[in-house]
């Protein structure tokens, strides 16, 4: 069983390197909801974040041997996070170069939010608002978008955040105080309420 | 910790809400991580090199070949340069400033025509 949520021991990385079954199915209950919102907000696509957070899990299974080896490594959730960020960013960077296989993606834009079965709060939040949110923090540049994801959605701490981008603490401070200006910007209508 | 608590743009934020997975995702998941267990690893060059050089004598023709070669090259490069004689033991006289036809031994003619 998992040690830790953030940490998964020794023994219980052993048993995903060896493709157990029931060590997964442990993995997915703590981590799939994290992973799948995440990858969510980063693509703005809830049609594609589904098969996107899937191939985060296959990376984790493959490359979970790395992950063990490494002196020193980083936690769990971090390396978690940045195979998440990884696969986000490829498909980003393979939607930039086919506009035409995903523009309609954007929730509020015809997108698929609905179809992936929404949550019993998700039924009562505001489609619109909600979708105008999405819009903003789509629009924001790509490290701007990681590091308030993060911060906002999934309550990492900055160091963490620094740990997952590959860059300072300072870095993403910077870059939190720059997206929350732009969307404080972008969204002052909906603030104002 | 949170990185900062949640403002008034950190509770609006939050009205975007978590996607649900869907009901399949876990069985989905598990499904595509048995076709990769059940699927042979690709071996690229880099497991496939220290493999095949594990056995002592491939690692003596990894070796040895590239620096015969070399050698070989080395040789009939040498021989097929034209043979210089020194520049010491030209007789004088045979020496010149300027092969024919260069811009410099056409100088060197005109300045003598006007000299004379």
């Amino acid at each position: 069983m998992l040690e830790d949520a953030h940490q998964p021991g020794p023994a219980f990385l052993e048993r995903l390197q060896a493709g157990d079954e029931p060590a997964f199915r442990e993995l997915l209950a703590r981590w799939q909801r994290p992973v799948l919102s995440f990858v969510y907000r980063m693509t703005g696509d809830a049609s594609t974040a589904d098969d996107i957070a899937q191939e985060v899990f296959v990376r984790v299974f493959r490359r979970v041997g790395d992950f063990r080896r490494r002196p020193g490594r980083a936690s769990f959730s971090t390396w978690l996070f940045q195979i998440a960020r990884n696969a986000a960013l490829d498909h980003l960077r393979h939607r930039s170069r086919h506009p035409t296989e995903s523009l309609d993606a954007l929730p509020g834009s015809g997108g698929t939010l609905a179809s992936c079965g929404p949550s019993p709060a998700a039924a009562t939040f505001s489609r619109e608002v909600g979708a105008e949110i999405a819009r903003a923090v789509a629009a924001l540049p790509e490290d701007q978008r990681t590091a308030l994801v993060l911060a906002e959605y999934e309550d990492t701490p900055v160091a963490e955040i620094a740990a997952i981008m590959d860059c300072s603490e300072k870095s993403v401070e910077s870059r939190l105080y720059r997206a929350r200006q732009t969307l404080r910007q972008k969204l002052a209508h909906l603030l104002e309420r | 910790m949170r990185a900062n608590e949640p403002d008034e743009l950190g509770l609006l934020l939050r009205q975007w809400p978590d996607m649900e997975p869907p009901p399949a995702f876990e069985q989905d998941v598990l499904r595509r991580i048995r076709l990769e267990v059940g699927r042979p690893r690709s071996q690229g060059l880099a497991a496939w090199l220290p493999a095949w050089l594990g056995s002592p004598s491939r690692l003596a023709w990894a070796a040895g070949t590239p620096l015969a070669l070399a050698l070989v090259a080395g040789v009939v490069g040498a021989r097929a340069l034209p043979e210089r004689r020194p520049m010491s033991l030209a007789p004088f006289g045979s020496l010149t400033v300027a092969d024919r036809g260069t811009l410099t031994r056409a100088y060197l003619a005109l300045a003598g025509s006007t000299q004379r």
